[in-house]
């Protein structure tokens, strides 16, 4: 059996090679403690791996620059974003681009119910019971891909995939944020009940805020309305982020969800998250 | 370890905040200017893949242009400049597939640094440094990364990553020995007189 070399203290050598190798590599970083600077700091091995370590240092730093017409664009195109946010812009807009959303499924939902019409006429024909629940279950499908009817949508099942697919759209979202400085909450009818047809996906209101202050508010108004369960009911695209989506809303003028956390039955925070990237955008306390 | 140009320049960047939050659109393209670079390293270190960097860069433009309004300033621009680079990348890190690469030998022992000569630019090119680096089991990669390219300190990093302040120092020490050890067997070890006694 052969015995492990030591260091001049008696420690395994391995166990010595990454004390030295750690107290090198913090010395670089100017975070060594008073000690470990007096114990080692005349050791020429923590010198020399220092030096090569500030000289890797060197090297990761300054990897090769980004071509410079992705810079340029990159950079114009950050611009123009800050642009589109600085710039009000009307609710109307906002309808029009989520109607050119919705129109592929429309357009689905309109071949359907062909489809349930010509397989219910040929039922009719044939007095065929099956056939005609084929045809009961066709129409239920196009009733259910149309839209919900009122009595139904109070707190519908709704996958935020269309949030998901409209963030990555790279032209500006539009909302009316009040130049005031308070929330808006924008709807598409007076009221804020849901409306079935014509209204917001969900039924809900359209939130848009682009300060903390304005979201507190809104992220107060939605966590009441989930208390009293009055709230709609989405998925929660990020696994990551703990909580339930309370609402869709407009921050900063680009589609986003609004998660209450950590559920909605109990909500101590609200969370700002892009649907897209699941990235947190902002954070505010309730009843802070 | 700040610096008095770093100062300046933190002070400089509150001033050009300051404008940009008030929509001087000028003030926030001399921001970005200044710190496109760096949020392009990082995520070129971190993705290597010139394309996904080139995404990711974007992206945290983005982000950041939008999350503005929200910047208190207890931060240096920079610091939170970066942090938005780096989560965008590991967004984009836990969303891809992950390419299979073979890791680098984790067994550093001090002979292998000291016998190793310091590295010349001439004699390093960047292309073995990213290829070392993409090697770099991820944990360790990150944290040298966020320190040596980002610039972020211990605590940054540490609440970046979501762990210890004595894991973070670990795996920078860690993360730079191996790679040490790698790039220096790449150049060789003859004549470069050693510290040992």
């Amino acid at each position: 059996m052969t015995e492990r070399p030591t260091d001049p203290a008696g420690l395994p050598a391995d166990s010595f090679d990454h004390e030295v190798i750690e107290v090198a590599s913090a010395l670089v970083d100017g975070v060594a403690t008073p000690v470990e600077q007096e114990r080692f700091s005349s050791n020429p091995q923590v010198s020399a791996v220092s030096t090569t370590f500030g000289s890797l240092r060197g090297h990761l730093a300054h990897p090769e620059p980004a071509p410079a017409a992705q810079r340029e664009a990159h950079l114009a195109a950050a611009l123009d974003a800050f642009s589109a946010l600085s710039q009000p812009v009307s609710l109307d807009a906002a309808r029009a681009r989520r109607a050119r959303r919705l129109m592929p499924a429309l357009a689905a939902a309109a071949a359907l119910a062909v489809v349930g019409v010509v397989i219910g006429s040929m039922a009719g024909r044939s007095g065929s019971r099956e056939q005609a629940a084929v045809e009961r279950t066709v129409t239920s499908d196009v009733s259910t891909a149309r839209t919900r009817p009122k009595e139904q949508a109070g707190a519908p099942e709704v996958s935020s995939s269309d949030l998901a697919n409209a963030s990555t759209d790279t032209r500006p979202m539009a909302a009316a944020v009040a130049a005031s400085g308070d929330a808006v909450v924008a709807t598409d009818t007076p009221s804020t009940e849901p409306t079935g047809e014509g209204g917001d996906a969900v039924g809900q209101p359209i939130y848009a805020a682009s300060t903390p202050r304005q979201l507190l508010g809104i992220a107060q108004e939605v966590a009441d309305r989930q208390v009293a369960g009055a709230g709609a009911r989405l998925t929660n695209p990020c696994p990551n982020i703990a909580g339930e989506v309370g609402a869709e809303l407009l921050w900063i003028n680009q589609p986003a969800l609004l998660l209450l956390s950590p559920n909605a039955q109990r909500p101590t925070d609200a969370v700002v998250v892009n649907p897209s990237t699941c990235a947190v955008e902002a954070t505010v306390t309730l009843g802070a | 370890m700040a610096t008095d140009a770093g100062a300046m320049s933190n002070a400089d960047d509150r001033a050009l905040v300051a404008a940009a939050q008030s929509g001087d659109r000028r003030a926030l393209d001399q921001l970005l200017r200044r710190h496109y670079d760096r949020v392009y390293a990082v995520c070129r270190r971190i993705l290597h893949h010139d394309a996904d960097a080139a995404d990711a860069t974007q992206d945290a433009l983005l982000a950041a242009v939008r999350a503005l309004a929200s910047f208190d300033g207890n931060a240096a621009f920079g610091t939170w400049m970066y942090r938005i680079a780096t989560n965008t990348c590991l967004d984009q890190l836990r969303r891809r597939k992950r390419r299979p690469t073979a890791p680098l030998d984790e067994t550093v022992m001090l002979s292998d640094l000291v016998e190793t000569r310091p590295f010349d630019s001439t004699v390093v090119d960047q292309m073995a440094v990213q290829a070392a680096l993409e090697r770099l089991p991820e944990d360790f990669r990150l944290a040298v990364v966020l320190r040596d390219v980002a610039d972020l300190d211990y605590d940054t990093i540490a609440d970046t990553l979501g762990v210890p302040i004595g894991t973070v120092r670990s795996r920078i020490a860690r993360g730079r020995a191996i790679l040490a050890k790698e790039l220096g067997n790449q150049i060789g070890t003859s004549e470069h007189p050693t510290n040992q006694p």
